[in-house]
């Protein structure tokens, strides 16, 4: 096997060995953006004026559209993975973590321009300079002590899919049938409830496009789709990534420019965790009793959409209502209804038993290998049980003098659900 | 029979996905309170609205425009022109995808209908699950038939719709309210309202960058939700001095048929327009 740090693919494990990191990735920016945008202040009770809180709503829905499109990816990443095989790849490192791109750290930070910065350069097109885009000079050294293969040298994200785009042309140039997987095993439109037909086009709802890949012309499709969006665009338009990073973070200058106090977002601690080995110093351990309980709550709630997402990519026997089912509760309801107000409801905790200014924020730990659950009926159960433990939890949680009040929708949310879940699959 | 057409524009403002219906100030999806304004609070008005936004200010709300008793249209009735209002503060429900599944569904409850004008009142309450009164539409939500019957039709870029609002071209609507909106900013001097028409105008400056959001924005100019059941709970029948001259029948469901559509994402109001069908015994 050529391995994949001389940056050519020769084989399908190495396409596969690229698109888990590209999966890998994509899950870790999405977390990044998204801790990024829930951080910020969400009225002018915060201490901002009209207009500032104007201009930081206006950021919050340009970074969780950003979000929204780097789940799109790691979907189409994994449309990717199960086109030519593979499995879906849905896990990441607890944060912080250092990688090998030019930003150096991949972390949950909040709103600022040191982060905007990190985002910028992360998003940088191939016809911008590191330098120019934030990005540090001084690589990361590899980890020692390596059992396996060496890891991928690759500087940017755009550098990424442009090996595995190459890959792709050189595997199918070489005659080998890669499109051996299910196209009933990835996510559509149709899973999404967003396939329906408007005047110009049939999907774009909440700005993503999704597509099946079943063949080499999908494949490149789907990889041009996202490097157009932001992963190193090579002309950086005015809709990338880049550039709506650019764009904030000239107006966070703006403002600072009028007003040095001004401060957009609250002060969510950097890498918060429910958990912190010893000897750990780059992660901030929660110890506020409430904070602690949402988090453990967020945590389990994650864990549980990884779940479903992993049985929904990698279904053997589901048939179709079993997918349907899936697909319907993972998407819109779990991370409209429980993963964003949750973190929503943590960013207003304060991070310490000792009280202070510091907030908590979502930490997206995983704390165990997530596995398949192989046996569909099987499956179910136990994820059902879940969401009903999660629905008791947070009942309780709700009932705490000093949580917000949202945590009673949030509770009757993960009721509702649980109790549809339980009735659509004839669960007991 | 005594068939009360009503048409006119409400007000709903509720966040919409991908935001949680239940956000209090809308962030990613089409809809957004402005400075100045309250947190969302879900509620369907027909009247009485909160805090209306231009063009919406001194916006009428629904009424009753036609009188019918058996088949003849009434020239001269006490409830032409009556105040229609929907009681207990109705929501649509759907909570993105978990108590209804399919797309564009919205059930509305509570159900509790009230028409009234120079004394006199018609009012009733549909209940959801009539074996259970106080259920609600959380309760009965894994009951198909129950919900079917609550539930609506769907139609895009609806004729009828357009011939309602006016809205006949959405692009158009959308670029002459930014130009509207752009036009009152220049003549507006206190803070907090020129920060209202900023948001909004940075809003629909936005579709440039939120393709998504343009299209809903657009889709939901056009869209039609028709509802049809049959109000089956308690009622108030309140007609001093004999106005109707007839007596309304009590012991029968009263049909009732609408549809509420053109909603504007940027005001907050959508249309309503319906027949309510009630048994009536002419006095002779």
């Amino acid at each position: 096997m050529n391995l994949p740090g001389q940056n050519t693919i020769q084989t399908r494990d190495e396409l596969i060995y690229l698109l888990t990191e590209a999966a890998a990735l994509e899950h870790s920016l999405t977390c990044q953006y998204l801790f990024a945008a829930l951080s910020l202040k969400r009225d002018t009770s915060e201490g901002l004026t009209d207009e500032q809180m104007n201009d930081v709503a206006n950021w919050e829905r340009f970074i969780l559209m950003v979000a929204r499109q780097e789940m799109e990816h790691l979907g189409l990443v994994n449309n990717l993975l199960t086109a030519i095989g593979a499995s879906p790849h849905l896990l990441h490192d607890n944060f912080p973590y250092p990688t090998q791109l030019y930003a150096n750290v991949m972390a949950l930070e909040c709103f600022s321009e040191q982060t905007l910065r990190r985002f910028i350069c992360f998003e940088r097109p191939a016809n911008v300079r590191p330098e120019d885009a934030y990005c540090m000079l001084t690589p990361v050294p590899p980890p020692d002590g390596l059992g396996g293969p060496t890891p991928v040298n690759i500087k940017s994200v755009g550098e990424l899919y442009e090996i595995i785009s190459s890959g792709f042309q050189q595997l199918t140039a070489n005659g080998v049938n890669l499109f051996i997987g299910p196209p009933k095993a990835q996510v559509t439109p149709q899973e999404l409830m967003t396939y329906f037909p408007r005047v110009g086009t049939t999907g774009g709802v909440w700005d993503i496009w999704l597509s099946p890949i079943t063949d080499y012309e999908s494949a490149q499709h789907a990889i041009e789709l996202i490097v157009e969006q932001g992963e190193g665009s090579t002309v950086g338009g005015t809709l990338s990534h880049y550039a709506t990073f650019v764009r904030i973070l000239k107006g966070l200058q703006s403002w600072q420019a009028k007003d040095p106090n001004f401060q957009p977002a609250r002060p969510v601690v950097p890498n918060p965790a429910l958990y912190v080995e010893s000897g750990e110093h780059d992660r901030t351990l929660i110890t506020n009793e409430d904070a602690r309980l949402v988090l453990d709550l967020f945590n389990g709630a994650y864990e549980t959409m990884l779940l479903m997402l992993i049985r929904f990519f990698a279904n053997t026997d589901e048939g179709p209502t079993g997918l349907g089912e899936m697909a319907a509760l993972a998407f819109s309801p779990w991370m409209t209804m429980v993963i964003r107000p949750l973190s929503e409801v943590l960013t207003s905790l304060p991070a310490f038993a000792a009280g202070g200014p510091q907030r908590a924020g979502p930490t997206f730990e995983i704390y165990h290998d997530l596995h398949f659950l192989p046996h569909e009926r099987a499956a179910w159960q136990v994820i059902f049980e879940r969401m009903r433990e999660m629905a008791a939890y947070a009942l309780q949680i709700s009932q705490r003098p000093n949580v917000p009040e949202r945590m009673k929708s949030v509770a009757e949310s993960l009721r509702l659900i649980a109790v549809r879940f339980q009735g659509d699959m004839k669960l007991t | 029979m005594l068939v009360l057409s009503f048409q006119g524009w409400f007000q709903a403002r509720f966040a919409q996905d991908p935001d949680s219906p239940e956000d209090p100030r809308g962030v990613s999806g089409p809809t957004f309170v402005v400075p100045g304004e309250p947190v969302f609070d879900r509620i369907i008005r027909l009247n009485d609205f909160v805090s209306p936004r231009y063009p919406r200010l001194a916006t009428d709300g629904v009424r009753v425009t036609a009188v019918a008793i058996d088949n003849v249209q009434q020239n001269a009735h006490p409830l032409l022109g009556a105040r229609v209002d929907l009681l207990d503060g109705p929501i649509f429900h759907q909570r993105n995808f978990i108590v209804v599944k399919l797309n564009f569904q919205s059930p509305i409850d509570p159900f509790h209908l009230r028409i009234a004008a120079q004394g006199i009142t018609i009012q009733r309450k549909d209940l959801i699950d009539p074996a259970h009164p106080t259920y609600t539409f959380k309760d009965v939500f894994m009951n198909d038939q129950l919900v079917a019957r609550r539930g609506n039709q769907i139609a895009i870029q609806s004729l009828v719709v357009a011939e309602a609002t006016g809205f006949m071209n959405y692009a158009e609507v959308r670029a002459q309210r930014l130009a509207e909106l752009q036009q009152l900013l220049a003549k507006t001097i206190d803070p907090t309202q020129r920060a209202a028409l900023e948001k909004r105008i940075l809003s629909i400056e936005n579709d440039e960058y939120f393709t998504g959001e343009k299209l809903a924005a657009r889709q939901f100019l056009g869209m039609q939700a028709t509802y049809g059941f049959s109000i089956n709970g308690p009622y108030v029948i309140d007609d001093p001095g004999g106005q109707l001259k007839g007596k309304v029948g009590t012991s029968q469901d009263w049909p009732i048929s609408f549809w509420m559509g053109g909603y504007d994402v940027d005001t907050l109001f959508g249309y309503i327009q319906g027949t309510l069908s009630v048994p009536f015994f002419t006095s002779s």
